[in-house]
């Protein structure tokens, strides 16, 4: 156990380098100059030259791989190329935590829906309502984002009133931190980004609710008398929602991407929108930290799951 | 003699229980008694011969603009419509009359609406059978064949290697490339086209197809690559592969005549998943606007260019075409036909679901 942490501990860096040597290669030889981004219309060779010369651009390319890694490990990673004199990093870490409070918010409300939907439909296997309730998951999470957006919007927002239709504004602050989850601008983006997640686990939950319902120890739980209440919330429940939490590693890619086109779509200042505008304005160094944050992001949570499942599951051994 | 007499007795029973039924007769029976997914497959074969055919079929081409006709409200739905302003009466009925010359109308530029939905469909239809093609069979089950089969070093490479392409997001990377990688490619097909005489190649939108559909091969390879070779893992071991072995079946004869017919249940089901995810991966490119750049028709770029709020209310009040609905209705169904199917296939054709 401890073994396997700690190989797939030291494998990790060696998998983030792969990632960011494709994304550097990729940058570099991709179109798009950086230099000439920066000078604009004045274009004078020599200044091209100097600029090329002071940020190590002239130099051959394993050399400014060696220095852009040798930079993201002092935690530098470079300027922005299209917002000239600001930081990558500051850039990235003053909008990540507006797409982490949404993608948190929509993650525990997908899966709350898909537990739900699950359970009912596995405790009501054979009546008429099982299987629409699976298909109303699956419809629900193979809906678009972008085509989502503008029903809802039309609906609840021009029609209705009900709801803002876009933007994001902090309900109130815990320090410099902005809590946007309790405002209403959010209600409609968190709600749209939890579809996606819905159909999965949905259907892992009503087979996973069917898997325990045949165990003796529910048959025991029954014979012994306990309420039929007792037995399904304190021994099918409790027992059906633990493999559930091993897609949740997988809703994480879900959520990440549906974040990119949700947060353009609702004007919302996160990572997602910040990313689809760098690959617009070809802002390599915003590009590759973000490739590099979300690579880590995946790995880090594929990791803690599969250590977490071991704790929860003690019959479970990785090896 | 004994031992014999009890393996065939063994043998008849299990005929006796099964019918006699292969399981490829098993699984289609199963699959066929739902009828959820066998709509779905309906649906899905409908889009696909749409998207082959359908072009033939288009009275119009995706790009003849008709400014007199900009909207034209739709034919087909003119009943619904009817019923809908009875409810909800329309404050300005369009100008232009229904015309059963445009099935579902005109969009902004007095374009055939239902031409270019099928031309839309031919899109998503190439990009997803070549990626899936090539990435999911052809690479997929090649390296997951490979990894399992001969295991050691070239196992721990591609796995390796499928590791770091998972740990990418897999979107970021796809538009990535695809944003770097065509500039270079409508150069080369343009430089092609002056020294070899052919012409018309970047118009027709193929260089968008190469992009897009390569940008996804190199990344849809990877699960069904470690589902192959999970599969050879534990099938190598099974009694009646080591027999064929015993008896001299060259190890391209084991994987092609005996390990491939009993993965391919999950290799359909893996098939019908990376389809799917490959026609979802178009319309967002081609939404974002790095997939199929318009003029070449695709469902994406249609809802990307008719997306706004007031388009929105002259639709749902029938005063103009179905511009953003239609595309939209059309890829929202596919996509749950394609999941429909998937959960289909998955009790039908997967071992351990039963």
């Amino acid at each position: 156990m401890l073994a396997y942490i700690v190989r797939r501990l030291l494998w990790t860096p060696f998998v983030l380098l792969a990632v960011s040597f494709i994304t550097f290669t990729v940058a570099t030889f991709g179109p798009g100059d950086p230099v000439q981004v920066l000078m604009g219309q004045k274009n004078d060779p020599v200044i091209v030259d100097r600029i090329r010369q002071e940020r190590g651009l002239d130099k051959p390319f394993y050399v400014q791989y060696a220095n852009y890694v040798m930079g993201v490990l002092r935690g530098d990673f470079g300027e922005s190329y299209q917002r000239i004199g600001q930081k990558v990093s500051d850039l990235i870490f003053s909008r990540v935590w507006v797409s982490v409070q949404l993608g948190a918010l929509s993650l525990a409300i997908g899966v709350a829906i898909g537990m739900i939907f699950g359970l009912i439909a596995a405790l009501n296997q054979g009546k008429w309502y099982d299987p629409v309730i699976v298909s109303t998951a699956l419809l629900l999470s193979s809906l678009p984002v972008f085509v989502v957006q503008p029903l809802l919007a039309f609906v609840l927002s021009r029609q209705l009133h009900l709801l803002p239709s876009s933007g994001w504004e902090c309900a109130f602050y815990v320090g410099p931190m902005c809590i946007g989850v309790f405002h209403p601008k959010i209600i409609m983006p968190a709600l749209i980004l939890s579809l996606g997640p819905i159909g999965g686990i949905t259907r892992l939950m009503r087979a996973s609710t069917m898997e325990v319902v045949n165990q003796d120890f529910v048959r025991t739980a029954r014979a012994k008398g306990l309420s039929e209440g007792a037995v399904r919330w304190r021994h099918i429940t409790r027992n059906s929602i633990l493999p559930v939490f091993t897609v949740v590693g997988l809703s994480l890619a879900t959520l990440v991407e549906g974040g990119f086109i949700a947060e353009t779509l609702f004007g919302i200042p996160g990572v997602g929108r910040l990313a689809v505008e760098a690959f617009f304005a070809r802002d390599y160094p915003v590009i590759m930290a973000m490739t590099l944050m979300v690579a880590s992001a995946y790995i880090v949570t594929n990791l803690v799951i599969d250590i977490g499942y071991t704790f929860l599951d003690p019959r479970i051994r990785l090896r | 003699m004994a031992q014999e007499g009890g393996i065939q007795s063994l043998a008849k029973e299990a005929q006796e229980r099964t019918g006699g039924k292969s399981l490829w007769v098993v699984g289609w029976e199963r699959f066929r008694r739902k009828k959820l997914a066998m709509a779905s497959l309906v649906v899905i074969s409908l889009f696909y011969l749409g998207g082959i055919f359908g072009p033939m079929l288009a009275q119009f081409s995706y790009r003849e603009q008709n400014l007199d006709q900009q909207f034209q409200p739709a034919w087909l739905t003119q009943p619904l419509c009817a019923v809908i302003n009875t409810v909800f009466p329309n404050p300005s009925p369009s100008k232009l009359a229904p015309d059963p010359e445009h099935l579902l109308g005109t969009d902004r530029l007095g374009r055939d609406l239902w031409s270019r939905i099928l031309w839309g469909m031919r899109t998503s239809v190439i990009v997803s059978l070549a990626a899936m093609l090539t990435g999911s069979i052809f690479l997929g089950v090649t390296l997951g064949a490979l990894a399992g089969f001969i295991g050691r070093w070239v196992d721990t490479i591609i796995m390796r290697v499928g590791e770091i392409f998972l740990a990418f997001p897999g979107l970021l990377l796809v538009i990535l490339i695809s944003a770097t990688i065509r500039p270079r490619v409508v150069q080369w097909v343009t430089g092609f086209q002056e020294s070899s005489g052919f012409s018309g190649l970047v118009e027709s939108g193929f260089v968008d197809y190469i992009v897009v559909f390569g940008a996804m091969a190199a990344f849809s390879w990877v699960g069904i690559a470690r589902i192959i070779r999970g599969q050879i893992l534990q099938l190598r071991e099974t009694d009646y592969i080591v027999a064929a072995q015993a008896i001299g079946a060259t190890t391209t004869r084991t994987i092609l005549v005996h390990i491939l017919p009993n993965t391919l249940n999950i290799i359909i089901i893996m098939l019908s998943a990376s389809l799917g995810g490959a026609v979802g991966s178009e319309l967002v490119l081609s939404w974002l606007g790095v997939g199929i750049q318009p003029p070449t028709p695709s469902l994406g770029v249609m809802i990307w260019e008719n997306q706004s709020q007031t388009l929105l209310f002259d639709q749902l009040s029938c005063r103009y075409a179905p511009v953003f609905l239609a595309p939209s209705f059309i890829a929202s169904a596919v996509f749950f036909c394609f999941a429909l199917l998937g959960d289909g296939l998955n009790d039908a054709l997967n071992p351990r679901a039963r």
